[in-house]
């Protein structure tokens, strides 16, 4: 592994032990909580935001940002819901929903590349998509095929399928981005461009693999969220587009790109989705749980914060150390 | 088939438009295989431009460019280091949060196949190129965390990391020490004898002449004079790069320096790294503190300036103590700073050079907290005939100006602070051109005259005898002696910095 993956890790630690730490209290304190019902029902909560926090995390990385992955998952439920429609089997519908979520992705990398910011281009396709979901599927509902259905809600134990998948998706992607010299470029790219241009690196190919990859796994959420859905929604991917966000940045993922992994990622997303059900299991309100998810928010912010102040504080007297600052 | 045979890349009748500037003008001018080239010429004279033109970072408007006799196109910084170009820029291009070998090899990574990358053979191959160079880093440990002058040999580790046959580089010593330099130079001599080409891009002369064989200089965008080394002398470097002579680059003293009160005194300071430092500043002297790079020069700067704070010892302003917390508050006490990287910590590239100017006299110039343009456009070109600033419009970004230009306006910004008391200098004229260096030296003695007083810190030994009326030596964080204008010679100053036991002279 190479040196800079290594401190990446290192500086995920702090969520894993909080995310840990929640969760086993929670276990402890509540017995509905470590009912074997409530671990599947968690665990098919989180997956689909692993999955599309995953796409979020290698669009911000790059320093952008896709805003589009909400709509892109409402697609992907309204596609699976109406597969009577375009004809073919499950194995054709679900080609479908990839291949969309992939042009999607297309489009969005096409537009920031050709020099539009990428808050305002996915936001443009995040409308459209919207518009394009309801069009499919005007209302909640519809019929998805027998054979997809029966995929996405396997289980291996008490542990849904996709669950599985999505912890797969995330650690490929981690890998792709920690160790392979695509990971290496978009790392570059997000943390200063131009640099990255200089020191010959495709800047364009770059962005454009980043917001495909984005793309393709908010349609795999899609059909995440369609194992709970059981049918389609064209507006129930909207809150992903922010909750995919949020987990990026509790993750630890520096929103001006080039900094983070993955790894913090999945703890971010397994973190969001727990905070909601530990405190349904202590019965407290849904209003107080936004509250709490935005307290988080801001305690984990100020905690990198911190550590990262202290890390450059730590370089400034190594610096000295060593007689550098002129 | 052309004149000159051996040419391993050539560029004929290159020009190159900025808008309506020229930046290089028809430009023709061909490097030799196994030789170092020196490019001088004064900022803004386009030797980056055209040195970009030939690593394919910029497209010529007219004009070819030859790599063995064959026309090349190169449409990006790529094609330009497969054809085995390599720029090294002034400005690093490296990457704070990846370590030194992934810095390195960033790019051009081995894999093993599926594009995963072979860490131990990167490794290797990175080692390979550190030991071409002969200097040994932890491969792992972080770009960010290195002293400018590692990271500066790291940045041509990256280029000498493709084996290119012709390497530019543009102003790389300007952060370096004499070591370094002399690891460089060496370096340069055996890239010499592999049959490659180096274009050395400087400002400093002696170096020129310890680098290359070969010597081109450029004014105005035009190729001036070429030829070997060995038929110039210093003075006529400078002559060509100036198109004038310049005779006088330190400004006389009209009158000594009063003995007055100081201004500013640092009793017993210790902050960090730099340990039981005092030193006094009096109205209209110049004040240098020398030394090697990194000896706690630039925390001497920033305890003054308000940046940082000292964890013992006294700071008195006209006799009072003061605590300075922030650089506003040193500005309130009529202390400014001129930090020495002017492009990450000084200017806002992007805005104007009336915005830049006016952003710490804004109070002063604007009352009632509203813009008025006319007297700030007044006072912003007053300053800037003052500086003989060289723009088109005031509304110019600051971004589009050359680096001695670029340094003015920060001057100038202080220039139309209120109640300017004292002055503190980073490494003013790093990067800046001899005909801007002569009128910023003309401008700190006018200020001294006006009773302004100066901290100067500088790596440039001469920059110090020729303005300081004393100069403090620093070694490790403590000053290890000063000397007096009138005794100061470099080898006493140099005897002091590199000799901690200089202690008390």
């Amino acid at each position: 592994m190479s040196g800079s993956t290594l401190h990446n890790l290192r500086a995920t630690v702090p969520i894993w032990a909080f995310t840990a730490l929640l969760i086993l209290v929670a276990a402890l304190l509540s017995p509905p909580f470590r009912t074997l019902t409530n671990v599947t029902a968690l665990l098919s909560l989180a997956a689909p935001l692993i999955i599309v926090a995953t796409g979020q995390a290698v669009a911000i990385l790059m320093a952008g940002i896709d805003l589009s992955v909400g709509s892109v998952m409402s697609l992907a439920t309204a596609l699976a819901a109406s597969y009577a429609t375009f004809g073919g089997g499950a194995l054709v519908n679900t080609i479908l929903i990839l291949v969309v979520g992939a042009a999607i992705g297309t489009l969005n990398g096409l537009g920031v590349i050709a020099g539009v910011h990428p808050l305002i281009m996915t936001l443009s396709t995040y409308i459209a998509v919207r518009g394009l979901a309801l069009f499919v599927l005007p209302s909640p509902g519809g019929e998805v095929s027998g054979g997809l259905l029966q995929f996405v809600t396997l289980q291996v134990g008490v542990v849904p399928v996709f669950f599985i998948v999505a912890v797969a998706m995330a650690v490929v992607v981690w890998y792709a981005t920690a160790e392979s010299t695509w990971g290496r470029k978009l790392y570059a790219v997000g943390s200063n461009a131009s640099n990255a241009e200089k020191s010959g690196i495709n800047r364009k190919a770059v962005i454009l693999v980043g917001f495909i990859v984005s793309g393709l796994l908010a349609s795999v959420a899609g059909l995440a969220l369609v194992s709970r859905l059981y049918s389609g929604d064209p507006l129930a991917g909207d809150p992903y587009t922010l909750n995919s966000i949020t987990a990026v940045v509790l993750g630890g993922v520096a929103l001006t790109g080039g900094r983070g992994s993955i790894i913090g990622v999945l703890s971010g997303a397994l973190l969001l989705s727990s905070i909601g059900d530990v405190l349904n299991m202590f019965g407290v309100s849904s209003a107080y749980q936004f509250i709490a998810t935005g307290l988080t928010l801001i305690v984990a912010l100020y905690v990198y914060n911190v550590g990262v102040f202290r890390r450059d504080r730590s370089a400034i007297s190594a610096l000295l150390n060593k007689g550098g600052v002129g | 088939m052309t004149d000159t045979p051996s040419a391993l890349i050539e560029c004929r009748n290159v020009t190159k438009r900025f808008g309506s500037t020229v930046a290089v003008d028809d430009v023709s001018l061909g490097l030799v295989k196994g030789r170092a080239t020196a490019l001088v010429g004064e900022n803004g004279a386009g030797k980056t431009t055209l040195m970009s033109v030939l690593a394919g970072e910029l497209q010529p408007d007219e004009g070819t460019i030859l790599v063995e006799g064959e026309e090349r196109r190169f449409r990006s910084a790529m094609d330009a280091r497969r054809a085995g170009i390599a720029i090294v820029h002034q400005e690093l291009s490296l990457f704070p949060d990846l370590t030194v070998a992934e810095n390195v090899a960033l790019g051009r990574e081995p894999t093993r196949g599926l594009s995963v990358i072979n860490n131990s053979k990167l490794h290797t191959s990175v080692q390979e190129t550190l030991e071409f160079i002969r200097i040994s880093l932890n491969l792992d440990q972080l770009v960010g965390e290195l002293s400018p002058a590692l990271q500066q040999l790291v940045e041509i580790a990256k280029a000498l990391h493709s084996r290119p046959r012709v390497l530019i580089l543009d102003e790389p010593t300007s952060s370096l020490g004499t070591q370094e330099v002399e690891v460089l130079q060496d370096c340069v001599r055996r890239l010499e004898d592999q049959e490659a080409s180096v274009v050395f891009v400087s400002h400093r002369l002696d170096e020129v002449f310890d680098f290359a064989d070969n010597v081109c200089v450029m004014r105005d965008g035009r190729l001036v004079a070429q030829g070997p080394l060995a038929e110039y002398t210093s003075d006529a470097l400078v002559t060509e790069m100036v198109g004038r002579e310049i005779t006088q680059v330190y400004p006389e003293r009209d009158h000594p320096p009063e003995d007055r009160p100081p201004f500013l005194e640092l009793s017993n300071v210790t902050a960090g790294f730099v340990r039981d430092l005092s030193l006094s500043v009096s109205p209209g002297s110049i004040i240098g503190i020398g030394g090697l790079e990194g000896q706690g020069q630039s925390l001497v700067a920033e305890i003054v300036a308000g940046i940082r704070q000292p964890e013992q010892g006294s700071v008195r302003v006209a006799g009072e103590e003061v605590k300075l917390r922030s650089p506003q508050d040193a500005l309130r006490h009529g202390i400014a700073y001129v930090p020495p990287d002017r492009r990450t910590s000084g200017l806002m590239l992007p805005l104007s050079i009336t915005k830049n100017a006016a952003v710490s006299a804004l109070r002063r110039i604007h009352k009632l907290g509203l813009i008025r343009p006319n007297p700030e456009r007044l006072e912003v070109s007053s300053v800037a005939d003052q500086l003989h600033l060289r723009y088109k419009r005031l509304s110019q970004e600051v971004s589009e100006l050359s680096g001695g230009n670029q340094q003015k306006v920060l001057f100038g910004r202080w220039l139309l602070v209120p109640s300017l008391k004292l002055l503190v200098l980073n490494d003013p004229t790093r990067g800046v051109d001899i005909g801007a260096r002569a009128e910023i030296y003309a401008l700190l003695r006018k200020l001294t005259e006006d009773d302004v007083c100066i901290l100067l810190i500088s790596t440039d030994l001469m920059e110090l005898l020729g303005l300081a009326d004393l100069i403090y030596v620093m070694y490790e964080g403590r000053i290890t002696g000063s000397v007096l204008r009138e005794q100061a010679t470099e080898e006493e100053v140099m005897r002091l910095a590199a000799n901690p036991d200089g202690q008390g002279s």
